[in-house]
């Protein structure tokens, strides 16, 4: 008998989604090799049990399919071409991007970022928040700095955004989730706005609210 | 045939942002439309790779809605600082998402018909056999040796060798025979359970 890899891939991604899944946002972050090895196999394993993860395997490989390997974070040539200059010249946030190696486990919580260097989550993406304790923590962007906070659904419904804040952190109500299905996926970005009048932003961050 | 607003577009075009980078509106524009259609045509082919078979007839639905959410991103955020990775991800949970809504759609309107499915030869479309060569799969694949069978799961998903043995931490050379093994192996349980996929 023949195995043919593509009717058995078919066989996985039609089955249903295993109980204890792992979550699209970890598929992705495994296909995007921002996972360490071991983490990237516990994935890969799990998905042989869980179709909604094969699907998301299948479906994140084909938004790397241009990515060479060794440089996984990297963004197309020509999707870099498009990037605004004013966003390349205050790059840092690409910056920290591109930084990190393949599958190198990503590690915000130890990044500190200083003055106005990138502002960095300090919560592992694949670490599902709590409905009833959201608390989004984010790296210090020095004394006096002022941020702004938007939080949305991962299909961009608004949630929440507030301005002005002067601590790192901000607790996100309960009521404010409402709109969020259990298991369903927040986004966040964090803007702040230096002594100077400088601004530095986040990349947007992805998250998954408990089951 | 592209599904990006002739308004968007043409708003892309004149991004400000993009004319500084580029140097020129021509030169600007083209990157912009072509992260576009790259976005579009990464949508598409993702539509193609993970829709279950029973949804083959709703891609193009599966593709169309998806897209919107990502315009929708776009319409929102066009000068941010990430939005090519922004919307990258977020096509991706489109994707998703609209398989899902799909998948729920044919679940209740085949409900509404109260009949049986129609008897498919194909194992992928009928049920049963499906269930049965599922089930089948898994158990070979669970009884696998761990390295065979993250070689196999690569396998399946499309990674080379190279990039296998990069996640396994090992040579192509190590990945290839785990490969073999592992797809011999497969075989071998399958065979003695009496499905052929
Ligand atoms: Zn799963």
């Amino acid at each position: 008998m023949q195995l043919d890899a593509e009717p058995l891939r078919l066989v996985l991604i039609e089955a249903g989604q295993a109980e204890a899944c792992v979550g699209s946002e970890q598929v992705w972050s495994a296909v995007a090799g921002e996972l360490s090895r071991a983490e990237t196999r516990d994935v890969l394993e799990h998905s042989v049990a869980c179709g909604a993860c094969s699907r998301a395997l299948s479906t994140a490989r084909e938004f790397h399919a241009g990515d060479p390997p060794a440089r996984r974070r990297t963004m197309p040539p020509v999707l870099i071409w498009a990037l605004p200059l004013a966003a390349l010249l205050a790059g840092v946030a690409w910056l920290g991007l591109t930084g990190e190696g393949p599958q190198r486990a990503l590690q915000p919580s130890t990044v500190r970022a200083v003055g106005d260097g990138p502002l960095r989550s300090e919560l592992p993406e694949a670490q599902p928040l709590s409905r009833d304790a959201c608390l989004l923590d984010w790296t210090d962007a020095g004394e006096g700095a002022r941020y702004s906070l938007v939080v949305t659904r991962d299909d961009l419904e608004p949630l929440v955004s507030v301005a002005g804040l002067e601590a790192s952190n901000y607790r996100v109500a309960a009521e404010a989730l409402a709109k969020v299905e259990p298991g369903g996926g927040i986004a966040w970005r964090v803007s702040a706005r230096l002594p100077d009048g400088r601004l530095v932003e986040s990349v947007t961050f992805f998250h998954r609210l408990e089951p | 045939m592209s599904c990006i607003p002739a308004t968007l577009e043409k708003r892309m075009a004149l991004r400000p942002d993009d004319n500084k980078a580029g140097g020129s509106t021509a030169q600007a524009d083209r990157p912009a439309r072509e992260a576009l259609e790259e976005v579009h045509d990464a949508v598409r082919r993702a539509v193609r790779r993970a829709c279950p078979r029973r949804l083959t007839g709703q891609q193009e639905d599966i593709v169309q809605e998806a897209m919107i959410r990502v315009n929708r991103v776009l319409e929102e955020r066009p000068d941010s600082i990430e939005s090519w990775a922004y919307v990258r991800r977020v096509a991706f949970n489109a994707v998703l998402r609209e398989i899902e809504r799909a998948d729920r759609r044919a679940e209740v309107s085949l409900d509404d018909q109260g009949a049986e499915p129609l008897p498919a030869p194909d194992p992928v479309l009928d049920p049963s056999a499906s269930m049965a060569l599922r089930k089948a799969l898994r158990e070979c694949l669970a009884a696998l040796a761990r390295h065979r069978r993250l070689a196999v799961v690569l396998h399946l998903h499309g990674y080379s060798l190279a990039e296998g043995a990069e996640i396994l931490r090992g040579s192509s050379k190590q990945m290839a025979n785990l490969r073999y093994r592992g797809l011999a192996d497969l075989r071998t349980c399958l065979e003695g359970k009496g499905v052929t996929p």
